[in-house]
């Protein structure tokens, strides 16, 4: 059942991020995990306003901009993506931690209505790698499917 | 020994010799350089590839004292191939490196970015027995103002079981260009076609989840890829096997408005 935030959480240190607004969206890379997310209008909305104030001021912003999403729906998705430190009491941690937990497993664009977020690739991650007589792949699967990956090599 | 530079990243490369032989041709050498490689004449070596002997077949790379050892020549060459595209794509001072295959289509970029297996030279293939202008299979290299340079290299397509296939298309684009068209590219062997459109954040986060330098420049990758982004369409793109894929990707991106509509020349399909 969803809890009602009375508060807004509290954004990380700005310095932690690289920022880029497009149009009505807001890119925002995180230096600390190297996750990128795409935040909504509805979220970049939130999101500049945590600074642990009470909640109604990110609820008139939302309605005054239009927008459908409810602080507690934009706010659960800004915690989960680890861009704002949830004050204990506001948001359940257990659901918090599973969300968190779920986004970085999928390592790839997680889809939700306000936020998008990707794991940023390493470098080898972003290589070709597979074919026959190239160096295996550093993740699943490590060759094209008709090889084996041999002494790190696809044969 | 050759001292090279590709991209503003030096490099030297040196090879054992044997008698009259030596462990890789000078021939076999250029082809696996990347494009537009020049020698350097003066300034720091860089890094340092070492080909040489190890038994009659086997060869040995080594790259910064990390010796690999390859079973065969072409395993070699293809090992310092990769390796040095990519210490390329990630030391690059001025350019931002996406893993993607890119043609153009009347004067603009269509960017296939996408993980290896994806099916970006299958896809790049394709688009240009459609008409298209071949710029690269492997990386878009994209400046500060956001256009992209071609990266021609031989275009490899896989072939189950055997080695891949390279060719070099015979239209090679030759100016940078800005970025029409962006369409993440998913294979799923078993998928049906999909399409989903992005919004200009979103597309920029599929450019970034390609690039190659990501973790290591992400302010300059972050702003080159919102460059790109914010004047571009951009779409996600789930498919099966190309061949089909394409035939009923091009009119659907068309109808839907991604791509301007217009008339195919070697097929004679209606798209783009």
């Amino acid at each position: 059942m969803p809890v009602k935030i009375t508060r807004l959480p509290v954004s990380r240190p700005a310095t932690e991020f690289l920022v880029e607004v497009l149009a009505d969206e807001v890119l925002v890379y995180d230096q600390a995990n190297h996750r990128a997310h795409c935040l909504s209008p509805a979220a970049a909305l939130v999101w500049g306003l945590c600074d642990g104030g009470p909640s109604d001021r990110a609820r008139a912003a939302l309605l005054a901009a239009g927008c459908a999403e409810t602080v507690e729906a934009v706010v659960t998705q800004l915690v989960a993506a680890g861009l704002v430190v949830a004050p204990r009491s506001s948001v359940n941690l257990r659901r918090r931690r599973m969300l968190r937990t779920t986004a970085v497993a999928a390592g790839v664009i997680v889809a939700s209505p306000v936020l998008f977020s990707i794991v940023s690739p390493s470098v080898a991650e972003a290589a070709s790698c597979g074919k026959k007589t190239q160096s295996c792949c550093s993740t699943a699967p490590r060759c094209n499917p008709t090889l084996r990956c041999t002494n790190g090599f696809c044969q | 020994m050759y001292r090279l530079e590709s991209f503003g990243v030096p490099y030297q490369v040196e090879i054992e010799r044997r008698g009259a032989s030596q462990a890789l041709a000078d021939s076999a050498l250029r082809a696996v350089l990347p494009p537009f490689t020049k020698r350097r004449l003066n300034g720091e070596p860089g890094r340092t590839y070492r080909f040489s002997y190890a038994g009659r077949r086997r060869m040995l790379l080594v790259e910064s004292d990390a010796p690999i050892a390859c079973p065969t020549q072409r395993s070699a060459q293809d090992a310092f191939e990769g390796d040095l595209a990519l210490h390329v794509a990630s030391a690059c001072p001025d350019r931002v490196f996406i893993h993607a295959g890119v043609v153009a289509w009347k004067g603009r970029a269509i960017l296939l970015p996408g993980r290896t297996f994806a099916g970006k030279s299958t896809l790049v293939a394709e688009l240009i027995a459609a008409g298209a202008t071949y710029y690269s299979d492997e990386y878009a290299v994209i400046d500060t103002h956001g256009l992209v340079s071609p990266y021609p290299r031989r275009l490899s397509l896989r072939r189950a079981g055997g080695l891949p296939r390279r060719t070099m298309p015979r239209r090679v684009g030759r100016k940078r260009i800005p970025v029409g068209w962006v369409l993440g590219a998913r294979y799923a062997l078993e998928a049906a076609l999909e399409v989903e459109l992005l919004s200009a954040g979103r597309t920029a986060l599929v450019l970034l989840d390609n690039a190659v330098a990501a973790r290591i420049a992400s302010g300059r990758v972050l702003a080159a890829v919102c460059a790109v982004a914010s004047h571009c369409r951009g779409a996600l793109v789930v498919r099966g096997e190309a061949k089909g894929a394409v035939k009923d990707l091009l009119p659907l991106l068309s109808r839907q408005g991604i791509l301007p509509s217009g008339r195919l020349k070697s097929k004679g399909i209606p798209c783009l």
